[in-house]
């Protein structure tokens, strides 16, 4: 039988603890060793206990959350940290992941979700919680980066004709010779041809490559 | 459980299977199909053809291996997180090389799995990254954060 997850929660507000305590009686596999209701309490409750994993709120009185994750990494560093807050400040989930936390929940989170992330994050997963990804991601929702222009993309690479282009972008739609010639309206001779120049002129072995590097280059989207 | 309202096909989690060897795609189809929420709605067997299955079947998340013919998985997650940013994708690889690692995090993969992974640790993981969740195995922590902690925001 697998041993069960020691866990140490820290958190001021006794109202989300009370729910914690509730949440994981249904989860045998968890168990809840101690509580604390500020960093420095938490900080010293480990000398006398070896939890595998802390639920650390930020915002606690006395010592911070972000502050208690630094300490307790350095001193601990086999102890993984989940913080488990409502903050979402992009300076505050920064601080967290360079004081080591080993993942950042948002305390909306779902309950099956908070199991698993407690019991892959025991075994050394990392995890971020959807509203606070962006931090790393420093993704911008909205329009893809355009694509090379076909101008440098030519610049790059062979010249390629107006037509050959035309040819080019039925490859990589993934239109045999005989559909490029219907499509174009020339023969499949003449198509074959421009295939050939088209392979030639970007040094690869074969259309498909041609098509691979058509889109990796951005001359074509998919 | 309300299987009236999981039948509703916009309850579903569609999922899109980008996998070259035909034993592991068969492993990873059927334990999706323990979850009636999730819905495989196309494979792939190399990156090209995943390009095309992701613009006529747009699903919400894609597993992805990165050792694949004609195109890589990571060459196909950037190019599809490029245009289809909503989209997710899971690497699913036996890979742990350093710079393949790196290299699809760059490209924008939302979580790095092992397909040593716990089956059902999957399942409730593909739950949550189709939630916007980002997720990284144990033993692909331990290479970002040796050879690049500032993509985790680590020191």
């Amino acid at each position: 039988m697998q041993e069960k997850i020691k866990i140490l929660m820290v958190e001021d507000q006794s109202l989300f603890r009370v729910g914690l305590r509730s949440l994981f009686e249904d989860y045998p596999e968890f168990d809840v060793i101690a509580e604390a209701e500020d960093g420095d309490e938490a900080v010293e409750m480990l000398e006398h206990i070896q939890p595998d994993l802390i639920l650390m709120d930020i915002g606690l009185p006395r010592m911070n959350g972000i502050d208690a994750t630094r300490i307790i990494k350095e001193k601990y560093p086999k102890i993984k940290v989940v913080i488990l807050t409502s903050h979402t400040d992009e300076k505050e989930v920064t601080q967290c992941l360079e004081a080591g936390a080993d993942a950042y929940a948002i305390k909306d989170i779902k309950t099956d979700y908070l199991k698993m992330v407690i019991q892959s994050v025991k075994d050394g997963a990392f995890w971020l919680d959807p509203q606070i990804v962006h931090v790393i991601k420093n993704r911008k929702p909205g329009a893809p980066p355009k694509p090379q222009s076909r101008a440098s993309f030519k610049a790059e690479h062979a010249n390629l004709t107006e037509r050959e282009y035309e040819v080019l972008k039925l490859v990589v739609e993934g239109k045999s010779n005989n559909e490029i010639a219907d499509e174009l309206k020339i023969s499949e001779h003449t198509a074959k041809a421009h295939v050939c120049n088209i392979i030639q002129k970007l040094v690869v072995d074969d259309r498909t490559q041609a098509a691979v590097k058509a889109i990796k280059d951005g001359l074509v989207t998919p | 459980m309300n299987l009236q309202k999981i039948d509703n096909a916009n309850d579903h989690i569609k999922i899109l299977i980008v996998e070259d060897l035909p034993i592991y795609m068969l492993s990873i189809k059927s334990i999706l199909e323990i979850v009636p929420e999730f819905k495989v709605i196309g494979e792939a067997q190399d990156g090209l053809e995943a390009l095309k299955k992701v613009q006529i079947s747009q699903p919400d998340i894609i597993l992805m291996d990165i050792g694949l013919p004609k195109m890589s998985g990571i060459d196909a997650t950037k190019i599809i997180k490029e245009n289809y940013p909503d989209v997710k994708i899971i690497i699913l690889t036996s890979h742990t090389d350093e710079n393949e690692v790196i290299e699809s995090l760059e490209a924008g993969a939302d979580a790095y799995a092992l397909k040593d992974i716990d089956t059902d640790l999957l399942l409730m993981l593909i739950k949550s990254i189709k939630d916007g969740a980002f997720w990284l195995d144990p033993q692909i922590v331990k290479i970002v954060k040796h050879k690049r902690p500032d993509i985790i925001c680590s020191k």
